[in-house]
This record gives structure tokens, C-alpha cells and sequence, in this order.
């Protein structure tokens, strides 16, 4: 099937709450190693996309896949173990954590991800092998060796993950106490920390001056490169998109309104309309 | 200065443990009652500690814990009362098959009470945990209600409303604060690991700890059921201090679930240490509120004694804390030996300027 | 387990299920009205409830007062009541998390049953202070009915009008309904939040006096943990019709009542499990469809 070349693909997804179409017959899909942006008004509908790829919707009708496996209805938990991690539009940090847990709470699925390897056993026996079974919570409470091993490791890999992302000297502050474009930023570490090769990337830029956002940008694409990443995002501020992405999905009232590349939606007439009077639009 | 280490804090508080060991071991300074209080303590203690591991650390507000005491006390009793006893207690209906014809030590009953409370933890959590915020309350405080009313009508099994009498105090000093000293560790341990981290981190934003991987569910459950196991230990610990049980609201119900509220939420709900420090304030304040409810001779006045005046000045005290103070005495964090040291630099500092 | 089938006993249990079910209702809709507005579980309905019982009690046999006057001194004092708890206890928290206010109430309920030990005295007290005449029995052919059911359902019902009147027809109730769905937009409107939410807790205190006052004629004791009980069915009555709405309270509340009623005198081997009813009705309820009958609430938005 040609599903299995795409890392993501959604096919005639619907989302409806009650009476109110959030999401009309969408569909899309993501290469591998590609950064995808999604784009729309306000209320088009496109953070309900993200809550239905990462499970915390059921979607009313349509199938998603991801690595060619059919995810439909999976719980958040296990699509993450799988391989997609998120950040939310409005920062949504363990503020009264530290930094360094922060991270380490995104690793924390190391431990318990069994289910998610068998259910990717399931699906396709030779690539995904059987998952073993070991006793972690009990190991965790009588700090067994090969937990304290697991927990040095973990920290190891926390503090590498902040270095990449530079909040390496704040790792021992509280969430809440950083600035606001660190915790942006952190946030994208915390999702990191999951192993994903899909991250999903909810207004990134949204609060930042031009500086910061250009900054933003380049770490973006540093980390595409150095997790060999697939990246969908989420923007409002359009020059951010067509600077960084390879390939657009416009939204307008849940439904595609046009795709394809930054020039070509740029000069499509019904984007321009959908955006007109849109203060951001210049 | 630098952060102690896990390790240096626990030789440390290992070192004060064998030092209060010795203290207490060679002397005699405790009558029958101060003893008595101090064990009850300790019973307390594990009640607040594995309260807090559910209402504090994993941030689910559950009003159930009475039940699970309840029946970690009822199962270890009815391990422990000698066959003789239980004929003679049992008139209504005699006790069934095979709890009529065993009799076992208190540590194994005490493990037992512990482990039929953490299945119930289980069997109620289970659908509860699907409920959220105060449904998750309001549900399993009906569960302990019905644990409670069938505690009351299972003549056959509980002896009903006669309740239980002749329970051996086997509970003492030593028993007691062993297993607080046992459930410090055990959720110490789980609060200070990457569980804890997890737990720590859905108390505050179950939806972000989701797709962060974290399976909130199964994780809550853990900790429910932890904490069901050693609220059935306390039980159990509880039994075999008081000697005997009944099932009236007011002993097994739902005013114990309060009690151990009022301890944790002084204490700082989420606080290990704190859970300990409102345990033993609800203690020594409700036995030292006791004088407004005998009668007092005050230079040659009678004053009479107000029944129930305990209870209402620690209510008022728990309101004001709500109000003015909502972390409680230690918010989240815990005591450790470099706060004390801090506290203590702090203090002569002061003096010296 | 033997069932007990006789059409005279069932018009008697249609008419105790009718009073009781009344009775939850008239309980019910405070916790509803209180949740509905402030997304708090008033733990402390139970404890209103008892504490208008008493001051009844003690309206008539210290004060020396007619009955009618001391129970009508009482409702009003039940309501004065609940506004000072919410003033002093609850508004304090309003913009605290939800739990720091649910366990403020959890406290509330246990200082006015402490509050009623101290003052009152633990010991039951006999509540003889009515006239006569309610507990005297109309017979109609086998069928033995006190007035005093009656006059129960009677009231229930003229108080549900009034507060369908008070919902309906004046400004403050087109405000509580405005308010049930969102505060901050409602206070922008113009609406004093906090005058509404006053009137809020004297109403659903009054009611609470009201049903208090019944329910002791009925059992005719009062003591201070006798708003415990009640009130948790009360506040399950509420849940089951789906807790906000005021019809939801009232259905589930009838509901309540009948369950209890039939399946006590229909199955007489259970009397002893009478409590555990409701409890387990909550718990099949929460289960299948948390929301209740009446659905309010749609699903957070993530």
C-alpha cells in the first residue's frame, strides 16, 4: 500500500461536537524527514486536527495512519509511545516541576511502554520485535540496580536533551520561573524527550517578537535534522510558514481550502479571502 | 551550600532513628497513656502518609480512605481473635467457614488486612478513576458508605452491628512506628522515582502528562491501590490498638476519612512529612483539647465540661488553614535535614544581628 | 426473600415514596442551585439542614414561640445561615482551585456538626413541638395515611412553584440562570455576581430549613448528625438528574424516594441494606452516564 511511505496520513477525517462540524472530511499526509505547516483563522479547526491525530479525540469518521499502521481510537498515551509527541498552544508545562523533570517525565514512558510494543508487534511481527516484561514500579521502590542505572541514564539524557535546546544552566528551576520563550522551548524539549518521529508543533511562534521568533526558526530546524524528525505545525503568523515549510494545508471553517507549496497558497484567492480583514495577514 | 544527596539524607535520618531507638529503649520515661498516645500516632501517620500518596502526590481527591481502613481492620481482627472469641461473640449468626476456624499471628493478619484492602482499592478504583474531580469524591465516598452499611448488615461475616470485641492489643509502640517507618519508605521511594515524577506531573496537567505517554489511568490506580494497602495495614494496626469495632459512622465512617483530611491538609496535602507533622498535631490536639470537655476546677470555680468542643475547635482550625494558609505547613515539599540545617543557620543569624 | 404484593400497601408506599422523594427534592435543589453557580459541592446542605431543624426546635420550646412562628423564625434564620457560610467560607476561595473549596466545605460541614454537638448537646432530642393534629392518620377503606404526608407533599409542591416563579419571572432568577452558564460574561452584563450567589444560598438554606423541619415531624427527633444521611442522597438525588439543573434534582430526588420506598416494602429482607440504595444508584449512575438525566455539561475543551 502507498500509506507505508507516508510517516502520517489522514484520510476523510471528521470531527463533529454535537451539532458543530470542527473538522470536514480532511485529508493530508507527511513524508518522511518533510515539515509540514497547517494554516487557517482563528476557529478553523486546526488544534481539533491536532487533538484527533494525538488521541484525545475520536474522530466521528475518517482513519488515521501513521507508519502505514492504523491509529484510529488509540489512546494518547499509546500514540505517543508510538512515536508522536505535541506542544499546546497555550504552554501547558508541570509549572511546579523543575526543568530537568520536566524532561524526565517525558522518559518516564520507558518504563511502561510494553503495551505499545505489542500492539506494534501485533501490526507487523518481523519489524517491531516483542516487548519483555520487567517489574519497573517494583524496581522503582526498592531502587534495584538496574533502576538506579535506568534513572542515571534518564538524567544523562535529560541534561543532553536541555543542552541542545540551551536550558541547560536553568535545569534545576521551576517551569513557571522561565521566561516565556524558554518555556516555549521546553516544551519542545519535553516533547522531545518522548522519542518521537513525529513531532506536532501547536503555534510555536505565537507571543514572540520577530527576533525570537526567527531564532525559534533555526532551532526548529536544527532539531529536524539532528532527531531526523517529521515536523507538522500549527501557525498564525504567515511569513513564519512560508519561511520554514515545504508544503501548506490552509483551513477555513474545518474544511481544506488549498495546499501545496508556500508560493502556490500565498497567491490562491480563496486563502487571501479567508484571511482577509485577519489582522496577522499583512 | 551544596544540596545533600538521597543517600547522605537517608544515613542521616537512619543515624536519628537508631539514636531515638536507643533513647527510648533504656528508658521508661512513657506511662501506659503517653505510650498509648504515641502509637496511635504512628497509626495515624500511616493513615495521613498513604492518604496524601492519593489526595496530594497523584492529585485525585478521593473520601473513601475510611473504607479501606475499615476493611483492612475488620479482615486482620477477624485473623487474629481467637476461635473461642469469635463462638462467643459471634450469637446473632455464627461466623462462616473458614474464618471460624483460623487463627493467625498479628503480622501475617496485619499483611493480609493490607492486601484485601489494596484488591478492594483495586475494584473500586476501577470504575471510579473513569470520573474525574469531584465525581471521582462524591463516588468513592459512597463506596466506603456501602463498604460501611454492608460492614453493618453482614452479621455472618462482621458480627454486624455487635461489632467485634476482644481484640488482643498487640499493637505497641515498636509495631506501630515500624510499619510508618515501612510506609515512609515505600512512598517516599515511589515519590522520589520516576513514578513519582509521573504522578507529580498528572496531579497538575493530567491532558499534557497523556501525550507526554504517561497511561494516567493505570498510574492513578497504582497509587490507589498502594495507598489502599497501607490504609488496610493502618486498619489493621488501628484494631489491635483499640481492641474493638464497630461499624457507626462516627468510628469507622466517614468522620475518619475527615480526621485523616484534617491531618493532611494541615500537614500540606502532598507532603510525606508534612502528612506525619498533621498526624501528630491532630494527635496531641485532640487529646490536649480534651480539657474543655472534662470538668475543670479552676481556683475553686467548677467549670463544666463541654462534650464535642475538640472536634469543633479543630474544625475551625482546618477552615482557617483552607482560607489563609492553603498549602499547610509544607506545601508540596519535604522536611529534610538541610531545611532543618537552614532553619536552624536562619535562627542563629537572627541572633547574631 | 419474600415479595409482598397488596394493592392497599401500595398506595401507601406511593404516598411515603411521594413524601420522601419531595423531601430529597426540597434538599436536592440547593446542592443543584450551588453547583450550578459555583461548580461546588456544598457539603455542608446536609449540615444547613440540620441545623434549621434545630433552630425549629429550639425557636419553639425557649423562645415560647406559636409553631408556625418558630418554624418560620427558623427558615429564615436557615437562610441567614447559609448566606454568612458562603460569605465567610466560600467566597474567600472562589478563585481557588476546585478542590480547595470542596474540602472548605467538607470542613463546614464538620464545624456546624461539632458547632450543633457543643451547643446542642449529642444526646437526641424529641421533637414534639408540633400541633397534634399532623401526626393524626386519615383512613380511607385500609389504607392508613398521616396527614402529616400530605401536608408534605402539599408544600413541596407550592415551594417548587415558588421557586419556578423566582427562576422564571423576576429579574434575580433570569440572573442565577445567566450566571449558571458563565460568570464572568454574566458580571460584564451588569449583574451583581455576588448578590445573585447570596440569594443562591438563602433560597437553597431555606429550602433545606424547610425539608428539615418536615423530616423531623416525620421522625420526630433531631440530633446533629442527622443532616448526614439526607443530605448525601439529597446530593445524589441532585447528581442523578445531572447536577446544575433544577428539574434534575427534583425527578431525581421523586426518583430516590420511590426506590428506596418500593424496594423496602416490596423486598422487606433488604430493610437493613436501605442506605446502601443510593449509593449504589450513584455508582451505576456515574458509570453510565456521568452527566445524569438532565445533561449540562458538555466535555471540557482540551
Amino acid at each position: 500500500m502507498k500509506m507505508s511511505e507516508n510517516i502520517l496520513s489522514l484520510d476523510k477525517v471528521t470531527m463533529k461536537f454535537g451539532g458543530l462540524t470542527a473538522v470536514d472530511d480532511f485529508s493530508m499526509f507527511i513524508d518522511k524527514g518533510e515539515l509540514v505547516g497547517l494554516i487557517g483563522p482563528n476557529g478553523a479547526g486546526k488544534t481539533t486536527i491536532f487533538n484527533v491525530i494525538t488521541g484525545v479525540y475520536k474522530p466521528t469518521f475518517g482513519r488515521i495512519f501513521f507508519k502505514g499502521i492504523d491509529i484510529t481510537g488509540l489512546k494518547p498515551h499509546l500514540i505517543n509511545q508510538i512515536g508522536i509527541a505535541r506542544t499546546f498552544q497555550n504552554i501547558r508545562l508541570f509549572s511546579d516541576m523543575t526543568v530537568l523533570e520536566n524532561i524526565m517525565v517525558g522518559q518516564h514512558s520507558y518504563l511502561t511502554n510494553r503495551k505499545a510494543l505489542n500492539f506494534l508487534h501485533k501490526q507487523d511481527t518481523k519489524k517491531y520485535p516483542k516487548a519483555s516484561w520487567k517489574p519497573w514500579l517494583f524496581s522503582a521502590i526498592f531502587k534495584t540496580p538496574d533502576y538506579m542505572k535506568m534513572e542515571s541514564i534518564m538524567r544523562k539524557n535529560a541534561f543532553d536533551l536541555l543542552g541542545k535546546v540551551g536550558l541547560q544552566k536553568y535545569a534545576d528551576l521551576k517551569a513557571s520561573a522561565l521566561p516565556y520563550g524558554q518555556q516555549r522551548k521546553l516544551e519542545i524539549a519535553r516533547a522531545l524527550a518522548t522519542n518521537p518521529t513525529l513531532l506536532l508543533l501547536d503555534e510555536p511562534a505565537a507571543g514572540m517578537n520577530p527576533q525570537e521568533s526567527q531564532e525559534l526558526l533555526e532551532s526548529i530546524r536544527k532539531i529536524m535534522e539532528d532527531f531526523s524528525l517529521a515536523i507538522l505545525l500549527i501557525e498564525h503568523d504567515m511569513k513564519f510558514v512560508m519561511n520554514i515549510c515545504e508544503r501548506i494545508y490552509v483551513l477555513d471553517y474545518g474544511k481544506l481550502i488549498s495546499r501545496g507549496s508556500p508560493e502556490a497558497v500565498q497567491n490562491d484567492k480563496k486563502v487571501i479571502e479567508a484571511y482577509l480583514g485577519d489582522k496577522i495577514y499583512v | 551550600m551544596k544540596k545533600l544527596s538521597f543517600k547522605v539524607n537517608l544515613i542521616l535520618t537512619i543515624v536519628f532513628l537508631i539514636g531515638i531507638y536507643f533513647f527510648l529503649a533504656n528508658s521508661n520515661i512513657f506511662g501506659d497513656y503517653w505510650s498509648r498516645i504515641i502509637t496511635l500516632i504512628a497509626i495515624y501517620g500511616i493513615m495521613a502518609v498513604s492518604y496524601t500518596l492519593v489526595n496530594g502526590i497523584t492529585g485525585i481527591f478521593s473520601l473513601g480512605q475510611a473504607g479501606f481502613i475499615a476493611i483492612g481492620a475488620y479482615t486482620s481482627a477477624l485473623l487474629t481473635l481467637s476461635i473461642q472469641q469469635k463462638e462467643m461473640s459471634f450469637f446473632i449468626q455464627p461466623l462462616i467457614w473458614p474464618l471460624n476456624s483460623i487463627q493467625m499471628g498479628f503480622l501475617p493478619a496485619t499483611i493480609i488486612g493490607g492486601v484485601v484492602s489494596a484488591f478492594f482499592a483495586f475494584l473500586i478504583g476501577y470504575p471510579s478513576l473513569r470520573l474525574t474531580g469531584d465525581y471521582f469524591a462524591i463516588a468513592t465516598l459512597a463506596f466506603a458508605e456501602i463498604i460501611r452499611i454492608v460492614i453493618q448488615n453482614a452479621y455472618g461475616i462482621t458480627n454486624g452491628t455487635l461489632g467485634l470485641k476482644g481484640i488482643s492489643s498487640y499493637t505497641t509502640v515498636w509495631w506501630a512506628w515500624g510499619w510508618l517507618l515501612v510506609t515512609v519508605l515505600v512512598i517516599g521511594s515511589l515519590k522520589f522515582s520516576s513514578y513519582g515524577r509521573a504522578l507529580r506531573a498528572m496531579s497538575e496537567d493530567p491532558v499534557a502528562a497523556r501525550v507526554m505517554g504517561i497511561n494516567v489511568f493505570w498510574h492513578q490506580m497504582m497509587a490507589f491501590i498502594v495507598s489502599g494497602f497501607f490504609a488496610g495495614v493502618s486498619g489493621s494496626l488501628y484494631a489491635h490498638w483499640i481492641t474493638t469495632l464497630d461499624p457507626r459512622p462516627t468510628s469507622l465512617g466517614v468522620m475518619l476519612t475527615f480526621y485523616v483530611l484534617i491531618m493532611i491538609v494541615i500537614g500540606g496535602l502532598g507532603s510525606i512529612s508534612g502528612a506525619i507533622i498533621g498526624a501528630i498535631f491532630f494527635a496531641f490536639v485532640s487529646q490536649w483539647l480534651r480539657i474543655f470537655e472534662s470538668n475543670v476546677n479552676f481556683f475553686g470555680l467548677a467549670i463544666p465540661g463541654v462534650p464535642g468542643m475538640s472536634m469543633l475547635i479543630l474544625s475551625v482550625i482546618f477552615i482557617v488553614v483552607m482560607i489563609f494558609w492553603r498549602k499547610g505547613l509544607m506545601g508540596k515539599s519535604e522536611l529534610s535535614w538541610q531545611s532543618i540545617y537552614a532553619l536552624f543557620k536562619k535562627g542563629i543569624g537572627d541572633e547574631n544581628v | 426473600m419474600s415479595v409482598n404484593l397488596d394493592m392497599n400497601v401500595l398506595i401507601q408506599n406511593v404516598f411515603n415514596a411521594l413524601s420522601l422523594g419531595g423531601l430529597y427534592a426540597l434538599i436536592a435543589v440547593g446542592y443543584t442551585m450551588v453547583y450550578g453557580i459555583l461548580r461546588l459541592i456544598n457539603f455542608a446542605h446536609g449540615d444547613i439542614f440540620m441545623m434549621g431543624t434545630y433552630f425549629a426546635f429550639y425557636a419553639i420550646t425557649l423562645l415560647f414561640l406559636p409553631w408556625w412562628l418558630g418554624f418560620l423564625c427558623a427558615i429564615c434564620l436557615t437562610g441567614l445561615l447559609g448566606y454568612s457560610i458562603e460569605k465567610i467560607a466560600y467566597r474567600p476561595l472562589r478563585n481557588a482551585p476546585r478542590i480547595s473549596s470542596l474540602i472548605t466545605a467538607i470542613g463546614m460541614s464538620f464545624f456546624l456538626e461539632s458547632f450543633a454537638v457543643v451547643v446542642f448537646g449529642g444526646i437526641p432530642k424529641s421533637f414534639n413541638v408540633y400541633p397534634k393534629i399532623f401526626s393524626q392518620v386519615i383512613i380511607m377503606g385500609k389504607t392508613r395515611i398521616p396527614i402529616l404526608t400530605f401536608i408534605t407533599i402539599i408544600v413541596t409542591a407550592l415551594l417548587f412553584l415558588f421557586l419556578w416563579w423566582l427562576l422564571y419571572k423576576t429579574k434575580t432568577g433570569l440572573a442565577m440562570r445567566a450566571i449558571s452558564v458563565d460568570i464572568p460574561t454574566t458580571s460584564l452584563m451588569g449583574a451583581n455576581v455576588n448578590k445573585v450567589i447570596s440569594v443562591t444560598f438563602i433560597v437553597g438554606s431555606a429550602f433545606a430549613a424547610v425539608a428539615g423541619i418536615l423530616w423531623a415531624m416525620k421522625y420526630p427527633q433531631v440530633q446533629p448528625y442527622m443532616g448526614f444521611t439526607p443530605g448525601l442522597k439529597a446530593f445524589i438525588a441532585a447528581v442523578i438528574g445531572g447536577i446544575g439543573s433544577i428539574q434534575g434534582a427534583i425527578v431525581g430526588g421523586f426518583l430516590l424516594g420511590f426506590l428506596e420506598i418500593m424496594i423496602v416494602g416490596f423486598l422487606p429482607s433488604l430493610a437493613g441494606y436501605r442506605d446502601a440504595f443510593a449509593y449504589v444508584t450513584l455508582v451505576v449512575i456515574l458509570m453510565f452516564r456521568p452527566t445524569g438525566i438532565f445533561k449540562i455539561y458538555s466535555e471540557q475543551k482540551v
